[in-house]
């Protein structure tokens, strides 16, 4: 799955969970607390985007993610585990 | 935030509000998983373990029949209210909670896992449970949303649908920050 993919989806549901982030410029070098996040909007955020975009990641790779560019080199990693599975 | 349940989450709550879940299981004096079992299963403890044995549990549905003797509430009815005693809503939704908990972790075979509860998404009380010698029964059905879990439950007593509850999720170590 292509990188831009995984980004634009984890920046959709950043801004339709996290309050007052619709008009505001994600980057993959903040991490979602930057952007104001709670520990459960987080959860929220990442589980939306697993689900849309069909990938499954164990919770202890999630946690070694210190910000959103890591969350989709994450994803990115296993999005490829399930293409070639 | 995401508290709001899918449209068939949605139709299920309110279908639950009008018919019992597992509406195909009467149930008598049966009983699956008796206190000890349960106890193998959910964390919880008395007086906050609010049920007293599984009657029915349906693993391919992950939906569970618990009750609940309500004489070991006692204390909290003896304040809520005095002379006209009312189970708390707030502890129903608890019960059917459990009663979804149980169903759920039963199916992971992963021991340390607890269900913490991150969301009420809804909670209809119909009917108030009244008597203290009574036994409520709860039935209540898991289900998995992403990295979340729903259980959406009924509060039944002297056969009535006294209350219908969803709540929203996570499961987790036990004893391991969120």
């Amino acid at each position: 799955m292509e990188r831009k993919i995984i980004f634009e989806a984890i920046k959709e549901n950043i801004q339709a969970i996290i309050e007052k982030t619709a008009e505001r410029d994600i980057k993959e070098s903040e991490s979602m607390l930057d952007y104001g996040a709670d520990s459960l909007e987080i959860v929220e955020v990442v589980s939306r985007s697993m689900k849309q975009l069909k990938i499954k990641v164990p919770r202890t790779e999630l946690a070694k993610a210190t910000n959103i560019g890591e969350l989709v080199d994450i994803f990115e990693q296993y999005s490829k585990s399930t293409e070639t599975t | 935030m995401n508290y709001e349940l899918s449209d068939e989450l949605k139709s299920f709550f309110k279908q639950s509000t009008k018919q019992l879940i597992m509406p195909d299981v009467v149930t008598g004096s049966e009983v699956q998983f008796n206190k000890e079992q349960v106890e193998s299963i959910l964390p919880q403890r008395d007086p906050f373990l609010l049920i007293d044995r599984i009657k029915k549990i349906n693993l391919t549905e992950r939906c569970a029949i618990a009750e609940y003797d309500l004489h070991h509430a006692n204390d909290v009815l003896a304040g809520h209210f005095p002379y006209y005693p009312i189970w708390p809503g707030v502890l129903q939704i608890e019960a059917i909670g459990q009663t979804g908990a149980f169903a759920g972790l039963i199916t992971h075979h992963q021991p340390s896992l607890n269900c913490y509860i991150t969301y009420v998404c809804g909670a209809q009380f119909i009917s108030p449970i009244t008597n203290v010698d009574g036994k409520v029964e709860m039935r209540s059905c898991f289900f998995e949303d992403g990295m979340f879990f729903i259980v959406i439950g009924q509060c039944i007593y002297e056969n009535r649908i006294c209350s219908v509850a969803a709540v929203k999720g996570l499961l987790h170590e036990q004893g391991k920050a969120l």
